[in-house]
């Protein structure tokens, strides 16, 4: 029963509306395609456990939140643990050909999104719900818990960040001492 | 932390970079084998609430049989460990096969591969975490000869699996067990009818695992293995 009468439940049957969308975000999060489909998988398991009332989210803005959490748990659960042996050749980079008619818009995207999950926690997490995911300033606020104005400041200060990781040469590039 | 200020001057080069990075996430899409695995989560979430559904219609006479099951399980305890000073084996494997009594743990907030239940410091694990078909439902709190047990019962494509710890020290292993190690766990295996229990020590407590059906071992191996 919901809580309160104005909250409602999350339809199970509409979260495929948000598999391409919250895998984005895990990209951007996880920085690699096979920890991104894991994260994607347990945020789902998590919100399917058990019936879930939303008050004042939308749906996507809730599913990003338990990504967000969940993906933190995971790095808390890794440091742990002594780091795995990679066994996978996947789990190296981002997927560089997802679309053959526009591989260069892949190679972009790859880029992008490896770059921000190298960006500050905060200012990611502002970056992934604003720029990657396309929720509003406001819903990304929500999502985030946090106020408008921070999730402007933060979003403003990592495209800032990426826009000079983009423009450096990258580190083959750079000439080396001798 | 604080956030500072926004210059104004960075503001058209960050927008285009908003730009750019939008344009670019619209060319990333979920790949097949995900969505494969999402729909059959959603399937197995579908049948759990059709099940909740059904049990719920049938309420009153799961209440009924809940208590009587409590009640035999009360009488052969007493019977089979009258006088003893020690819980035996049977005694804690009857437990691990007996319906819950209470809701399901609930994962735990901190650690997703934990849930919310635990005996003398051990902790039940979060099967889902790594087997996402494989969920809780539901937790049974018994006393055995003065120690105190903690049963979570765990639903899977196989069937229910009970997990049973017992508090203090290690019960004597059950006879004509076969021993096997895997990862590392030194694991005793014992067949009682139908059913095929696991069991070995954590932080110094037994712990027992039981399930039925074929094929059931080795997902009992699997999970008193997984850490």
């Amino acid at each position: 029963m919901p809580p309160e009468g104005r909250a409602r439940p999350l339809d199970p049957q509409r979260l495929g509306d948000h598999v391409d969308r919250l895998y984005r975000a895990a990209l951007a999060l996880c920085g690699n395609t096979h920890d991104a489909e894991d994260l994607v998988q347990e945020t789902y398991a998590r919100v399917l456990a058990r019936p879930r009332f939303l008050r004042h989210d939308d749906d996507l803005g809730y599913l990003l939140r338990v990504l967000r959490n969940t993906f933190i748990n995971r790095l808390r659960s890794q440091r742990r643990r002594p780091a795995p042996v990679e066994l996978d050749d996947e789990r190296d980079g981002l997927p560089r050909s997802t679309d053959p008619r526009h591989p260069e818009a892949a190679l972009e995207a790859s880029e992008l999104l490896a770059e921000i999950a190298r960006l500050p926690g905060d200012q990611r997490d502002a970056v992934v719900a604003v720029d990657v995911v396309g929720l509003s300033y406001r819903e990304a606020a929500d999502a985030l818990r946090t106020k408008e104005a921070t999730i402007t400041t933060r979003v403003h200060r990592g495209r800032a960040r990426l826009a000079r990781a983009l423009q450096a040469p990258s580190p083959e590039a750079k000439p080396r001492k001798p | 932390m604080t956030d500072r200020p926004i210059p104004h001057d960075e503001g058209p080069q960050t927008d285009a970079v908003g730009l750019r990075i939008r344009a670019a996430a619209q060319s990333v899409e979920a790949p097949p084998r995900l969505r494969a695995r999402l729909a059959e989560q959603r399937a197995a979430a579908d049948t759990r609430r059709e099940r909740g559904a059904h049990r719920a219609r049938r309420r009153l006479p799961v209440v009924v049989a809940a208590g009587l099951a409590a009640v035999a399980v009360a009488v052969v305890l007493a019977v089979s460990g009258g006088g003893a000073s020690s819980p035996s084996f049977d005694q804690a494997a009857q437990l691990a096969i007996s319906p819950p009594t209470s809701a399901a743990p609930a994962s735990d907030p901190n650690d997703a591969r934990i849930v919310q239940a635990a005996v003398g410091g051990v902790r039940f694990p979060n099967y889902a975490y790594q087997w996402p078909r494989w969920q809780a439902v539901g937790t049974r709190r018994d006393r055995l000869i003065g120690r105190d047990t903690v049963s979570v019962t765990y639903r899977g494509p196989a069937g229910d699996v009970g997990y049973t710890i017992v508090d203090g020290a290690p019960l004597k292993e059950p006879s004509g067990a076969r021993h096997i190690t895997a990862g590392g766990v030194r694991l005793a295996v014992v067949h009682r009818g139908a059913r095929t229990l696991v069991t070995w020590q954590r932080g110094g407590h037994t712990c027992v695992l039981a399930g039925r059906g074929p094929g059931i071992e080795q997902q009992l191996v699997r999970f008193a293995t997984w850490a």
